[in-house]
């Protein structure tokens, strides 16, 4: 079975580094982003789902996640976004994203949501 | 001849008095029991922009802001402290003649002018003050954000060196990573009780509202708070109705914090009790521990920010000494009430209590900074 592709899209490179080896170790093919706009602007090889943090430098991962979830291309890409701030739970879900998690995380965590929605 | 003395005498304190009362940076101001300024000195009258006696024969609600029903409550609390303590302290938010507003810190005392209950207010301004404890409090928001961000990274590179060496079956190595862990979960404790009080000294801790199963949360947590006391033995007794209205995570936080103290404070006892009781109002839960104790006159104290019960043995324990503070807001903002029932060196039981039916909460401005 081919691997599960991730977009994580995260400002700070050591959190960005991390959850890459975290979702490597655990099987996953993972691309990353420090910026938001590549995500924004992402036409093809799309992820089988994008982690993205609510506050990318200068951009707000909100708008990002409502964008694409109103794209014909990518709405179906689930999307599981990342904040310091655990009060955010709720603005994420109204943006469209899919699932929330709090940093700091616990790895489990990350692990189980993320396959939660990468289930074919 | 004696009488003239005395009147000269009198006159002279009179000046004196009066000179005083100009030279006195603080605002002064004199109503009567209506609340008709009698009274400025110069300091009151520069402070709200008025003209030398401008003020007087206004009514005291033009020097505020607040609205007839607020002057109301503000009167009656103010006549209760008299009575109580015999002068009433507080902050005003006040406007000058220009309708600029500001806050000023009064004390309230009352006197009689010929038979008549007067009140004597000295007050001042604030807002400068307040814009540093405002920026201050910004500051510890900002400082405890950016020291999220390494802790974020430093725990997931823990988690997963920790699961490489389970994988390859070292335990010592894993043991050591997980206690690693758990230290760091300690330290993101910390970090999240100081977001959290700022976030509660700037008005703006968000509640998500809703009905959620009261048991299964208390079932859950008392699960993951058992894994860390191999001394006690944490039993529920009692079950709460399917559904309580509220703040899941905030009333998890509560309980996490009531049990995280009986924990720390009971280090020579090895029980806990957690019951849960429910009436036609709401629903309580209380935890009580064998340990140390509160002091009856320190009771009231421990939900106020950054006290500690301070004692010989009790100096021991660590922590910033916000939880309790942090538990008590976020019931209060629930409609709620927490409170404590303790004998020193017998133990403590630490109660909250929510109401069951959905009630008007009036949720703060939800903001996203990138500093909270």
């Amino acid at each position: 079975m081919p691997k599960k592709k991730i977009l994580v899209a995260d400002d700070d490179p050591a959190i960005l580094d991390a959850i890459q080896i975290m979702l490597e170790d655990a099987g996953y093919d993972v691309v990353t982003s420090v910026n938001g706009e590549t995500v924004y602007k992402m036409e093809k090889s799309f992820p089988d789902l994008l982690l993205l943090d609510i506050w990318m430098s200068g951009m707000d991962g909100r708008d990002i996640c409502r964008y694409l979830k109103n794209q014909e291309v990518t709405c179906n890409i689930p999307i599981i976004m990342i904040s310091a701030n655990k009060d955010t739970d709720k603005m994420a879900k109204d943006a469209g994203a899919n699932d929330f998690l709090a940093k700091p995380f616990q790895m489990n965590d990350l692990l189980e949501k993320v396959a939660k929605y990468t289930k074919s | 001849m004696r009488d003239l003395t005395s009147r000269r005498e009198f006159r002279s304190l009179l000046k004196l008095q009066t000179q005083i009362l100009e030279s006195m940076v603080e605002g002064v101001s004199v109503y009567d029991s209506t609340g008709i300024i009698v009274y400025t000195n110069s300091a009151e009258d520069q402070m709200f922009g008025y003209e030398a006696r401008e003020l007087i024969g206004k009514h005291v609600t033009i020097q505020n802001t607040y609205s007839p029903e607020e002057n109301k409550k503000i009167v009656h609390k103010v006549i209760d402290q008299l009575k109580k303590k015999g002068y009433w302290s507080g902050e005003f938010n006040n406007k000058k003649k220009d309708g600029t507003k500001f806050a000023t810190f009064a004390r309230i005392t009352s006197i009689e002018i010929g038979g008549q209950k007067h009140w004597v207010c000295v007050q001042e301004d604030v807002s400068e003050r307040k814009q540093i404890e405002n920026q201050k409090d910004e500051f510890v928001g900002v400082a405890t954000h950016e020291l999220k961000t390494p802790v974020t990274s430093i725990k997931a590179y823990t988690q997963i060196l920790k699961n490489r060496f389970q994988k390859k079956g070292d335990k010592a190595s894993t043991d050591l990573l997980s206690k690693m862990d758990a230290q760091l979960d300690k330290l993101i404790t910390l970090i999240s009780d100081l977001l959290d009080v700022t976030k509660i000294e700037a008005g703006k801790m968000s509640f998500n509202l809703e009905n959620f199963n009261f048991n299964a949360l208390v079932g859950e947590l008392i699960e993951e708070l058992q894994r860390t006391t191999t001394r006690h033995t944490i039993e529920i007794k009692g079950k709460a109705p399917k559904k309580v209205y509220g703040d899941r995570d905030r009333t998890g936080q509560v309980l996490t914090n009531l049990i995280s103290n009986a924990i720390k404070y009971s280090p020579y006892s090895d029980k806990i009790n957690v019951m849960i009781s429910q009436d036609s109002k709401g629903v309580t839960l209380c935890v009580q521990d064998y340990g140390v104790g509160v002091p009856k006159k320190k009771q009231e104290r421990v939900f106020e920010r950054f006290y500690r019960v301070s004692g010989p043995k009790e100096d021991t324990y660590p922590g910033l000494g916000l939880g309790l503070y942090i538990s008590s807001e976020i019931v209060k903002r629930q409609g709620g009430r927490i409170w404590v029932e303790s004998t020193k060196g017998k133990g403590s039981t630490f109660c909250f209590s929510l109401p069951i039916k959905p009630r008007h909460i009036k949720q703060q401005k939800i903001q996203l900074l990138k500093v909270i």
